[in-house]
């Protein structure tokens, strides 16, 4: 059966269409549908980051890295910039020139703001720690109301500026650098000299040789940059023997050296046996402990050293014959 | 002359219009403080949904830690005696420093946020990396405004107002920082 469309049918549609199309396209145009459709990159100048609340793009800012140099140790930062800071004090905010230093602060370029290492430092377990152990926790001070703390933040290093103190590691490492501290010498029975074999089975003696301040510690000494100081202290933790047969052995102490006297005695303190005959290489490993503090921070650095020496080990019935 | 029947049909076609309209044009007007859970009806059901996953459980809170940033953000730019040790709390490192640096520049500037951030089309993804997640949002600034102590604006009036982002989101123990941002196209 077909139906014709009478003319209060065609009336209805006409106006369903109005109703539902026109105001549709409407919306389609206002909401901003061609917006959506055709999305434009947002792109800043170098150096720029977008901030979406000002709708503008704003000076980035970019905290510097631990600097190392080659050797990996961490370089010097603070009073003595090497990442191209100007050595004028400026405010990013308003573009002119501040005193460098204001009090116990000093202006950070980067952070645009008096930097000074929070007092007390936070437990370790704060979110401004960041999870990390080592470094400071650092507070940032308003330029525009000085005294004022803005925020506080974790570094590695301290934070460079034209008057900032000396990084307290670094100053550490120096201060380590003038300990002259080195390997322990080998001290041992049977004697790592041609002609000279030990027994198998009997026991072998091993001891510092040289104990004194640079080999065993402890040593003391300080470091100082621009009228601040860092004092480190230097000790020995153990020594480490790989004995060249598999074995290795934990001392603590300096070892006893022998004598004749003891005849087939053991070590009281730092002595193994070997059970085959043969050359063994023998690695003596001191592992030191530095502790420093200054500046308003404390660490420890560790540090090792090793020494080797050749020994030989025979059968008795062989000596013998 | 109009039947009964076409004059009902009118009515319906334009509510349901209506409702159309409303739910597409505004579907965030008024951002929460902070982002809840969208209460559904409970409807008696015999068979228990499926609990989410671990992965699934961490993109949710990945894509959570991006609405908490903004929250953190309008806030502090809304009150310029609050302190800015906060950010920590929701960023770190160049986005904490980002941040702190734009809201510093509100204060020595004397303006401030009024206003919200609207953080919509949110999709969180897992990265190589097992605690990092990147985080795509459509950032949208339509209800915010900068203004200085005499309560006018002081944002130009030309310029993207909603702009997606690329978040990097890492997890740290039990928390969640944002500490990558990367602006990408307008959305």
């Amino acid at each position: 059966m077909v139906r014709h469309r009478g003319k209060g049918d065609e009336d209805l549609l006409k106006r369903a269409w109005t109703i539902l199309f026109v105001p549709v396209l409407a919306a389609y145009v206002i909401i901003g549908g061609p917006d959506r459709a055709s999305a434009e990159p947002v792109k800043c100048p170098s150096g720029h980051i977008w901030n979406p609340q000002a709708v503008t793009c704003v000076l980035k800012v970019t905290p510097p890295q631990p600097e190392t140099n080659k050797s990996g140790t961490p370089s010097q930062s603070g009073s003595q910039p090497s990442n191209g800071e100007p050595r004028k004090c400026v405010s990013p905010y308003s573009g002119k020139e501040l005193p460098c230093r204001d009090g116990k602060s000093w202006w950070s370029n980067v952070r645009g703001c008096y930097v000074s290492l929070a007092d007390p430092q936070p437990p370790k377990s704060d979110p401004q720690w960041e999870g990390h152990t080592t470094g400071a926790i650092y507070e940032c001070y308003s330029p525009a109301i000085v005294g004022t703390r803005m925020y506080t933040f974790w570094s590695a290093t301290s934070p460079a500026g034209p008057a900032a103190p000396p990084d307290p590691r670094v100053l550490a490492l120096r201060a380590i650098a003038t300990m002259r501290l080195r390997a322990i010498g080998i001290g041992i029975v049977p004697e790592p000299k041609p002609g000279s074999v030990g027994i198998v089975g009997l026991p072998t003696w091993m001891w510092v040789a040289d104990p004194g301040q640079h080999t065993w510690g402890p040593i003391t000494r300080t470091a100082s940059s621009a009228g601040y100081s860092v004092t480190a202290t230097a000790k020995v933790q153990r020594v480490v023997w790989a004995m060249g047969d598999g074995k290795t052995v934990t001392c603590y102490k300096r070892g006893t050296p022998y004598a004749d006297s003891f005849g087939k005695r053991a070590s009281p303190d730092c002595g193994h046996t070997y059970t085959r005959q043969g050359t063994y290489t023998v690695r003596a490993t001191s592992y030191w402990r530095v502790t420093w503090a200054g500046i308003g921070q404390n660490g420890t650095i560790p540090l090792d050293f090793t020494r080797t020496a050749v020994i030989t080990m025979g059968e008795a019935q062989v000596l013998i014959r | 002359m109009q039947t009964r029947l076409g004059l009902f049909l009118e009515c319906v076609m334009a509510a349901v219009f209506v409702v159309c309209l409303a739910g597409c044009s505004n579907p965030d007007p008024q951002p929460s403080p902070l982002p809840t859970p969208v209460a559904s009806p409970v409807v008696p059901s015999r068979t228990a949904s499926p609990s989410p996953s671990p992965e699934e459980l961490n993109l949710r809170k990945a894509e959570r830690a991006v609405h908490r940033f903004w929250r953190v953000i309008d806030r502090l730019s809304a009150d310029p005696s609050s302190d800015l040790t906060v950010l920590t709390t929701v960023s770190r490192g160049p986005v904490a420093a980002q941040w702190a640096r734009n809201i510093n520049q509100y204060r020595f500037d004397q303006v401030r946020a009024e206003g919200r951030v609207a953080v919509r089309d949110v999709m969180a993804r897992q990265s190589k990396d097992d605690d990092l997640y990147t985080v795509t949002a459509c950032i949208d600034a339509t209800q915010v405004n900068l203004v200085d102590k005499n309560g006018k604006s002081v944002v130009p009036p030309e310029g993207p107002r909603r702009v997606s982002y690329d978040y990097t989101v890492e997890k740290d123990r039990k928390e969640w920082y944002v500490t990558e941002e990367k602006v990408t196209k307008t959305c």
